[in-house]
């Protein structure tokens, strides 16, 4: 545990120097995109991963598992797309696509 | 995925698929039930009842009678979704009309239980195949260059139009599943559906909207270029940072309202909510894979050893499946349904038999009292009487009572 603050701690430092000595926002923003992405992807991995193990009622765990992709895949896309401008378009149909899939696995 | 239950899209594990249809119960076969047994919430769950069809015979030559066999089936689907599915078709039936707000009052009328459900279900499939055109619309018009990413005033720009149409798609979307589930807030407490409807209204909607007000913000002049930089570029880069950062936020309310404890059931869960993770890590161990290696391994750090091993989950699962089939195929082919239900009620656990042991019996009970006159009705109520007498019985000899509701006969 005290590891993990640590890696954030010396993450969000390695922020503030960028962010003080490199003009470029937009390496600054993707940085720090960078640090929340790997709290969020681990996260919710586990909690899928849990899902998984645990999968005593699959009619209803199915959708939990669906829905925590979500996060994963707007998390990553809009990341990408911050990095990588020319090609976000395509990350981004392909978004709405899951998106749209997910909804319509409710009904 | 609680309408799915309701629309019998839900399906049964593994085996027991064989016996039942994809679409057990549709929307149109829920309303005639609802008409048929309008004061009884219970007649629901035998959605074949009202047919003359429906009349048992003794020893009858198979095939099985479609319309017993979708009847046991689904109050077998019921025992398997616990009492959450049974608790929202009752909640449904009960209710009959809610009052709509201005705009959509044409619809008023239409919001009670299959008619309400076949709402919410246009109200998210119109947001689905129109988002997914407008995905479709915008790669290309991004390819074509005529999109026009913020540029509320350029009616030769894709950008209004997408937008107008995501607008409008998804007020509709929104406010059905909101209508959707105030009519089923009360069953659904078990749940937490209010914080899971907001967090995923959150991800899905709140941050398109966010998306719109940067553009409005660029657009209105709020965003000034820089050297490096165009308007455009920082509106999107605006949005993107913003999702990231907001994903963090996301994921960790996730992990509190979708962790696997929900899976488990309702006395499970209790215990483990609110304790720590270990500890229902250890608890849910117990239930679920006693002999399961890594499965003890991750309890046993925990400082929690697992319990006397029993079987293995698969095989369980397995015998416990292969038991109610064979129950359920005894009743339909003996027709002797006082023995048939003596031996189900002394097959099933006490706490379903007290709980759900009603459900079951219910469209067993309905299917008799519906069926046409002068054929051998007064020896079936005996059986009907024989089942609750039975199940009583069980229930009495491990100590618990019998729901009111499966005393109708």
């Amino acid at each position: 545990m005290s590891s993990v603050i640590v890696a954030l701690a010396a993450g969000i430092g390695m922020a503030v120097g960028l962010a003080l000595y490199h003009s470029e926002r937009h390496t600054v923003a993707w940085y720090v995109g960078g640090l929340s992405l790997v709290v969020t992807v681990p996260l919710t991995l586990y909690d899928i991963s849990m899902h998984m193990l645990y999968y005593v009622r699959p009619e209803l765990q199915a959708y939990y598992i669906r829905i925590l992709w979500l996060v994963i895949i707007y998390a990553v896309e809009s990341w990408l797309a911050l990095r990588i401008k020319t090609t976000a378009i395509y990350f981004e149909t392909l978004r709405e696509a899951y998106e749209s899939y997910c909804l319509y696995c409710f009904f | 995925m609680l309408l799915s239950y309701l629309a019998g899209k839900s399906t049964v594990t593994g085996e027991s698929r064989s016996l039942l249809d994809k679409n057990t119960v549709s929307p149109a076969e829920l309303r005639t039930a609802e008409e048929a047994a309008s004061s009884d919430p219970m007649a629901i769950l035998s959605p074949g009842a009202s047919h003359p069809a429906a009349s048992p015979g003794i020893s009858r030559p198979l095939p099985l009678p479609r319309t017993r066999a979708r009847a046991a089936s689904r109050a077998r689907q019921m025992l398997e979704n616990d009492d959450l599915a049974a608790a929202v078709v009752r909640h449904a039936c009960e209710h009959e009309t809610a009052h709509l707000l201005p705009p959509l009052c044409w619809c008023e009328g239409c919001t009670n239980g299959a008619s309400l459900l076949a709402w919410s279900r246009f109200g998210v499939m119109q947001y689905v195949v129109i988002k997914l055109a407008c995905a479709v619309v915008t790669f290309v018009a991004v390819l074509l260059d005529v999109y026009g990413e913020g540029e509320w005033h350029r009616f030769d720009r894709a950008y209004i139009y997408v937008s107008a149409a995501i607008f409008c798609s998804q007020f509709v979307a929104v406010y059905l599943l909101v209508l959707f589930y105030h009519e089923t807030m009360t069953a659904l407490g078990g749940l937490s559906a209010s914080a899971k409807l907001l967090l995923i209204k959150g991800l899905v909607f709140a941050t398109w909207w966010q998306g719109l007000v940067i553009s409005g913000m660029a657009s209105v002049g709020w965003l000034k270029a820089t050297q490096s930089y165009t308007v455009s570029q920082i509106s999107a880069g605006m949005q993107d940072f913003a999702i990231v950062l907001e994903m963090m936020v996301f994921s960790a309310m996730f992990h509190y309202h979708f962790g696997f404890t929900d899976a488990l059931p309702p006395r499970l869960r209790r215990k483990a909510r609110g304790t720590q993770l270990g500890a229902a890590l250890a608890r849910s161990c117990m239930t679920c894979c006693p002999t399961d290696d890594a499965c003890c391994g991750l309890a046993g750090a925990f400082g929690c050893a697992p319990e006397a091993p029993s079987l293995d989950p698969e095989e369980a699962e397995y015998s416990s499946l292969q038991a109610e089939r064979d129950a359920v195929d005894y009743i339909l082919r003996s027709g002797d349904e006082s023995t048939a239900a003596r031996a189900l009620a002394d097959m099933l656990p006490a706490d379903v038999v007290g709980s759900a042991g009603g459900y079951l019996v219910a469209p067993m009970l309905h299917s008799g009292h519906d069926r046409p006159a002068g054929s051998g009705c007064g020896a079936d109520d005996a059986g009907a009487d024989d089942i609750v007498a039975a199940l009583a019985h069980s229930g009495r000899d491990r100590g618990i009572s019998m729901p009111s509701s499966s005393n109708s006969g």
